[in-house]
């Protein structure tokens, strides 16, 4: 019974050790020195705006929209992320779009990004995305929606603000190019091509390795 | 018991079906641009009037796309198309909330329904007579003891066809008729007309049941009242 004792100890001593060993340099980065930043989850309204000659800049007055995203510490710099988004648009003119009353735009996309901590409180993230974009429209005396479907090359700032080790705000401008796949040579660049800007704000929740 | 069972599925199935048949089912991903230049009778540029495209002819509240004509009578604009549907590219329109009612209404049709249309329409010149009112009299004489005769003349809204050859426009009325018989119990006829002006208005008459003989007259601004005796 005391050599198994011993045994324990030993062990426990020596797994102790061993975990003491990975444990990496501490960085600016992490809120909590013994802590590794691993994964973030963020949840942000943002307004969306058209700022080009194009259907989505001329002829919709957007309402705002909602996004989740994950992102992953791959480094303690970079960060890989995932991201969905939801807003709604009405149409104010139809003379350039055809007889749409509102179209419901949703957006599932990929990210990379570069995270940097100013101080322990302020931080900022500049991500590169691109994402599926589909467009739900609504005809007035159409039943059935019919889609549009689209890709978004977007970049996004953000800057945050850090009240603990778990929870930050941040506000966020995000322009990007959405590129539509409506045939029509004439109105190609109208229909197609358009330039837009997510201006928001949101939360964030840090969490972090057990133990470092 | 499953006899039953499968009839009414067949049943429901074909009850949904049927109630889904006439919806309007939109061509994803395409657009159709409408160009034309919009002129009256006497190549004057016409502003302001109501365009749009609708599914067909009948179907005037499913409106694809809409716009007015702009200055020089320039029209461009993009309409939605359906795929179980034509086109009906409306000038001027009754339905339109702002129909002008000093010019006709013009329709181009295609009927076609299919995945393809083209992406633009161009209409080059499209003219719209100006509307005008004219009253009508014809009088039996006294030594004539009967007069049968039609009045043939354009509709306010007019359509053509833009598929002539294989949809061509015969089934949409672009003329009425006004038929009547004067004889020792009527002795006159009065009516009034909203005509386009420089159509034809066509009188078909039998007088005394002999051979039929016929006038025409063109609308204009000089003739409004016109007065005939037989």
């Amino acid at each position: 019974m005391k050599k198994l004792l011993l045994l324990v100890f030993i062990l426990s001593i020596s797994v102790g050790n061993a975990q003491t060993e990975i444990i990496p340099e501490p960085h600016k980065n992490w809120y909590e020195p013994e802590d590794p930043e691993t994964v973030f989850f963020g949840l942000s309204f943002y307004f969306p705006n058209g700022i080009g000659d194009s259907s989505l800049g001329n002829d919709y007055s957007f309402d705002a929209g909602i996004q989740f995203e994950v992102n992953v510490f791959i480094t303690p710099q970079f960060v890989a992320g995932v991201y969905g988004k939801w807003h709604e648009g009405e149409v104010t003119n139809i003379e350039k779009i055809g007889n749409i009353s509102d179209s419901n735009f949703s957006e599932y996309g990929l990210s990379l990004g570069y995270y940097q901590a100013i101080n322990r409180q302020f931080n900022y993230m500049i991500t590169a995305g691109i994402g599926a974009v589909t467009l739900n429209n609504t005809v007035p005396f159409s039943p059935d929606s019919f889609r549009e479907n689209g890709t978004s090359y977007k970049v996004t700032g953000e800057l945050g603000y850090r009240f603990n080790q778990t929870i930050a705000i941040f506000a966020k401008v995000s322009p990007y190019y959405l590129n539509l796949d409506i045939e029509n040579a004439a109105y190609d660049s109208y229909l197609n091509k358009h330039f837009l800007v997510d201006v928001g704000f949101g939360l964030r929740v840090h969490l972090h390795n057990p133990n470092g | 018991m499953k006899v039953i069972y499968f009839a009414t599925i067949v049943v429901l199935f074909l009850c949904f079906s049927a109630c889904h048949k006439d919806d309007v089912l939109v061509t994803e991903d395409k657009r159709m641009a409408v160009f034309a230049t919009l002129l009256d009778s006497n190549n004057v540029a016409l502003q302001d009037l109501a365009v749009n495209v609708t599914t067909k002819v009948g179907e005037e509240n499913n409106v694809l796309g809409a716009s007015h004509s702009k200055a020089l009578g320039k029209v461009d604009f993009v309409s939605l198309v359906a795929y179980n549907r034509g086109i009906v590219v409306n000038f001027n329109p009754l339905s339109s909330g702002d129909h002008n009612p000093n010019f006709m209404s013009l329709s181009y049709v295609d009927p076609r329904e299919f995945m393809d249309r083209e992406e633009s329409v161009n209409l080059d010149l499209v003219k719209l007579n100006p509307i005008q009112d004219v009253d009508i009299s014809i009088d039996r004489l006294p030594e004539t003891d009967s007069v049968e005769f039609r009045i043939q003349y354009y509709n306010t809204t007019q359509f053509i066809s833009l598929d002539e050859e294989n949809n061509p426009i015969g089934k949409y009325q672009n003329t009425s008729n006004t038929y009547e018989r004067l004889d020792e119990e009527t002795a006159s006829f009065q009516n009034s007309y909203r005509l386009p002006v420089g159509s034809p208005i066509k009188i078909l008459y039998t007088v005394n049941d002999e051979a039929e003989k016929d006038t025409t007259i063109t609308v204009n601004s000089a003739n409004s009242i016109i007065d005939l005796e037989f």
